[in-house]
């Protein structure tokens, strides 16, 4: 698998460079804007990078290494599985240049735990529902699926910032049990995606 | 040992059925599948590959069920698909990075030589490859990790006469070892007669005939006389005819014929057009 991996890192190397780019742009964008756009601006860049496994399969496709893949000594499941470590690795970069962010450049600002926790949960939980229709439909069908799960999590992302503004409802957003137990949940979920995928893919006809 | 066991092995798609085939390739030999284009000889390589679900029957590659731990099977097989599906961005020396940590037993020194024997660049991105040097660094990453079986699908495909020369003759020097088998499957049959101990015909998705070269070309010959003499045959003993205003030609079975009509021998090409033909 290690080599399935080398190849997805210099894949995305080659065509994800830019979503760095952008994800530091954004998050330099969410230091100097106001608050009713900070939301937006902090999360995107983990948005992004939950898109980068979704990426690495449509370039697969693409370039017919999903055929090619399967010449090699290497399972359908370590196939899957390097999509969803590669996601994770992506996630945890975004979230590091987020921690610096935050702790460099806005120290004693806000909760900062809450905030890389939110989008912890934000990004394996993209990666967690979109995955597997990609391993089921293949990557040209699975975007429809794809945008169609962001628009939704824009709306989302909408409603916790109007939520916010209601006194009654704020008070249990953000607290340490309830941040837990979204979190927990969507690491199971992110755990259900990854066998659900695998054994999609196991059945797919190449 | 055989490198290769395919029993009653079935699949349908709607329009097309591979009908129970068999076909057994020994260690130490090579064996040309060919047929026209839809015949299943891509569907055969795919279902030993499992890259598709058989209906039924069984495939055993080196004595091993090709479902129960086909990951190990793979370290043992070199695969030439008649596309070669490497990132676009990638070099042949990165793909070799990527080989050297999938392959157990991956051999830099023999990669190196296949690339110098075959004049690829190091440094070169795959999308800047022509055709023939796409299918050429598929072959040398296929024989570049000691395998034991190589299943080749139109590999020499896109390639000049004097490359496809070469390439053959390594495909024939690969089978010197006793423990080596190669399947072939191409539309050059002149390439395939040059290497092949065995030939297989797919037609419509029915194997119509598996037999050693050297013995299905001893037993035909090639026939030009008159119709009128054509019809003094036994019909069984012609194999497919072709008649025209200037005579009629005619694959027959050498057996058969009465010495005073005299034979030309048959190439792999004319038996494989005079049989498709006649089974339509």
């Amino acid at each position: 698998m290690t080599g399935l991996l080398l190849k997805d890192f210099y894949t995305t190397a080659k065509y994800c460079r830019s979503f760095l780019f952008i994800v530091l742009v954004f998050l330099a964008v969410s230091f100097f804007s106001g608050d009713s756009a900070d939301t937006f601006f902090t999360f995107y860049p983990i948005i992004l990078s939950s898109m980068i496994p979704a990426s690495l399969l449509a370039y697969d496709d693409a370039e017919k290494w999903t055929i090619y893949s399967q010449t090699l000594p290497c399972t359908r499941a370590q196939l899957v599985s390097c999509k969803y470590i590669t996601g994770l690795l992506s996630n945890l970069t975004v979230l590091l240049i987020m921690a610096i962010r935050f702790t460099v450049f806005s120290p004693g600002e806000g909760d900062y735990l809450s905030l890389l926790t939110a989008a912890l949960i934000i990004g394996i939980t993209a990666q967690a529902v979109i995955l597997p229709f990609l391993f089921k439909f293949g990557a040209q069908k699975g975007r429809i699926i794809y945008i169609s799960v962001i628009m939704l999590f824009c709306i989302g992302c909408s409603s916790l910032s109007l939520l916010k503004e209601i006194p009654e409802l704020s008070p249990g957003i953000g607290t340490f049990q309830t941040m837990f137990v979204i979190a927990s949940a969507a690491i199971l979920l992110y755990a259900a995606s990854w066998l659900l995928s695998i054994a999609f893919y196991k059945k797919r006809q190449l | 040992m055989n490198a290769l066991e395919i029993k009653d092995l079935c699949k349908s798609y709607p329009g097309f059925y591979l009908d129970h085939l068999n076909l057994t390739l020994p260690c130490g030999c090579i064996m040309g599948l060919l047929g026209e284009n839809g015949a299943g000889k891509s569907t055969v390589i795919k279902l030993i590959l499992n890259m598709i679900r058989r209906d039924s029957g069984s495939i055993k590659i080196l004595e091993k069920d090709n479902q129960s731990d086909l990951r190990l099977i793979k370290e043992d097989i070199g695969v030439v698909l008649d596309e070669i599906g490497i990132p676009g961005f990638l070099t042949a020396e990165k793909a070799e990075n990527i080989m050297r940590k999938t392959f157990r037993n991956w051999d830099s020194s023999a990669y190196a030589d296949n690339l110098k024997k075959l004049s690829l660049p190091k440094d070169k991105a795959f999308k800047d490859f022509s055709k023939g040097m796409k299918m050429k660094l598929g072959i040398a990453i296929a024989l570049s990790h000691r395998p034991k079986l190589l299943i080749l699908d139109e590999p020499t495909s896109g390639l000049d006469p004097v490359v496809r020369d070469e390439i053959i003759n390594m495909f024939s020097e690969f089978t010197r070892e006793e423990n080596h088998a190669v399947l072939i499957s191409s539309h050059i049959i002149s390439d395939l007669e040059k290497i092949c101990d065995y030939v297989a015909f797919l037609h419509k998705g029915k194997l119509f005939l598996c037999e050693e070269k050297d013995l299905l070309m001893e037993q035909y010959g090639i026939l030009r006389c008159t119709p009128e003499q054509l019809r003094e045959l036994d019909p069984a003993a012609i194999k497919g005819k072709k008649e025209s205003a200037y005579g009629a030609e005619a694959l027959v079975l050498r057996s058969a014929v009465p010495p005073y009509m005299p034979l030309t021998p048959a190439d792999l090409e004319q038996l494989f057009i005079f049989m498709m033909k006649e089974a339509k």
